[in-house]
């Protein structure tokens, strides 16, 4: 099988190919006007990690170039730097990264914020009285499961092939028997029996 | 008058240690068009389980202006130098990095109407967003020339707990604890919590001090290289053995929380210490794979590193540990 790929289907992709693998969970038209157009908005996308938040994320930051995104982790979640930044509308990777105070500093700041999250942020949006949204990242189907594969063996192809079937539908279902609805799991588990 | 459909193909004949790399493109069109030029780029790409990473690296010319007469095939030889090579290609457990070289093919703005477009889909591209054509190869520079050299220094070290004797530990301490406690309440479990990290965190510098530090002093021998474990009288486990392992580690910051892989790509012999006093002087070879240097491969995230152990037994049956990493680098 592996020499009708350049290279292993299941790795992570290059930011440039994210939206040839992406499988929205959600319209991006619809989310894409409120952001352009809500007076006062929190966008939150929430679930277990590995559901594809922060793919979605930054499929959808990509959408808006002039807006930035801001991807925190544990060395890095300073908040002058979101701040500073002239745009009213930002987009926030792990936003837990951030204290309390500086949270509701954000919401009432920006217009909008769209960010990731394992926990609801709803009681900050409260208190800073923002329209809150809040889409969950949870379940999973054989069709999406299919779709998502299927798109990143189209991507790592030789050539243009037609994916004839790869996975049954029991090879598929099994993977989800096993791993849920934790999408990166079950690519982490593709990844390491191709390797 | 029907579209132009453009068969190509690029293809790596030859890469070299010195990173000068051979190769051709082939093309095929069903209707003559012409070709104003045709570029390559070369990248650099890390895939793995992580977010993967692409990095430009070198651009060159494979052919200048030319006419693709219909149906004849063409085969455009090309070659390149890569300068400034930081980074050797490398096939992983959790990451592989290769080159990819692409060609692109701009067509004559007066013929790129005539190019058939109706086998490009969303998800497979084979035109730029400056509407040339691509196509492209991966490939590996296989290292057969350079050797290791290891860092030649000294170093302590550290002890590492053994997780059997932590648990034997805390069974103990939670049985008669759970029978001294008046009542099982939060406030006793917390102290309890607390009381038994303060004991495994005693026991373990106990251990450490009862035994003394090790120092490992590194040393080139040709091929291979020496290593010196130099210990204090007190240091008195049985079985003593040593030997060395390399890392790759792969962190995958992908989503709201990271993960990182480690996975070890080579164990070396172990090397029993027999009969020695104060010191012992070990000799150890490399591995037959050649760029698995310490490297931090200059891609965020991703590492190899070399890992000295050296295990002995307790007179209470306990298998300890020391660990220190060192340094090697390639040598060319």
């Amino acid at each position: 099988m592996k020499e009708k790929f350049e290279f292993n289907p299941f790795a992570g992709v290059l930011e440039e190919d994210l939206g040839k693998i992406l499988v929205p969970i959600f319209n991006i038209d619809a989310i894409s006007y409120q952001i352009e157009h809500a007076d006062s908005l929190a966008i939150e996308f929430i679930g277990k990690q590995g559901r594809g938040k922060t793919t979605h994320l930054r499929y959808l930051q990509k959408q808006f170039n002039k807006y930035p995104i801001f991807l925190l982790n544990t060395t890095n979640a300073n908040i002058s730097e979101m701040m500073t930044h002239e745009a009213d509308v930002v987009f926030v990777d792990s936003i837990h990264h951030l204290s309390i105070a500086d949270r509701i500093q954000l919401f009432r700041s920006k217009r909008v914020v769209i960010y990731t999250t394992h926990w609801s942020r709803k009681y900050a949006c409260v208190l800073t009285n923002k329209k809150h949204y809040s889409i969950p990242f949870k379940g999973i189907t054989v069709a999406t499961l299919r779709s998502v594969i299927d798109k990143r063996l189209q991507l790592a192809s030789r050539n243009k092939i037609v994916i004839d079937d790869l996975f049954t539908e029991k090879e598929l279902k099994s993977l989800i028997r096993k791993f849920k609805d934790n999408y990166r799991g079950i690519i982490n588990h593709l990844y390491e029996q191709y390797q | 008058m029907s579209k132009a459909v453009l068969e190509k193909e690029i293809v790596i004949e030859e890469s070299t240690d010195n990173y000068e790399v051979s190769g051709y493109l082939s093309i095929t069109s069903s209707e003559t068009i012409d070709v104003d030029v045709i570029g390559g780029m070369v990248y650099l790409e890390a895939r793995g389980r992580m977010a993967s990473k692409k990095r430009e690296f070198m651009s060159f010319r494979i052919s200048n202006r030319k006419t693709l007469q219909a149906n004849v095939p063409y085969k455009i030889p090309f070659s390149f130098t890569l300068n400034d090579v930081e980074i050797g290609t490398y096939k992983g457990k959790n990451v592989d990095i290769a080159y990819r070289c692409e060609a692109r093919i701009h067509v004559e703005d007066d013929d790129i109407g005539k190019v058939d477009r109706s086998f490009f889909s969303k998800v497979k591209s084979f035109v730029t967003s400056d509407d040339s054509l691509k196509t492209s190869a991966y490939f590996y520079v296989e290292d057969t020339t350079s050797t290791y050299k290891i860092e030649e220094t000294t170093r302590t070290l550290d002890f590492k707990t053994n997780l059997m004797m932590s648990i034997i530990i805390a069974i103990l301490f939670a049985g008669i604890y759970l029978f001294l406690i008046p009542e099982y309440n939060v406030g006793y479990i917390a102290l309890g919590l607390i009381v038994l990290l303060l004991i495994l965190i005693v026991t373990k510098m106990y251990m450490k001090n009862a035994l003394g530090d090790v120092t490992i002093e590194t040393l080139q021998d040709e091929d291979a290289f020496l290593c010196t474990i130099k210990k204090t009288k007190n240091f008195n486990l049985a079985n003593q053995y040593l030997y060395y392992r390399i890392i790759e580690k792969v962190v995958d910051d992908r989503g709201t929380s990271s993960t990182t892989y480690r996975s070890t790509l080579y164990t070396s012999e172990k090397k029993k210490l027999v009969n020695h006093r104060d010191y012992a002087q070990l000799k150890f070879t490399y591995p037959t794979s050649r760029n698995w240097h310490s490297n931090e491969l200059g891609i965020g995230g991703v590492e190899i590193y070399w890992e000295m152990h050296l295990v002995g037994t307790s007179y209470l049956g306990f298998v300890l540990k020391y660990t220190t990493g060192f340094f090697v680098a390639q040598r060319r």
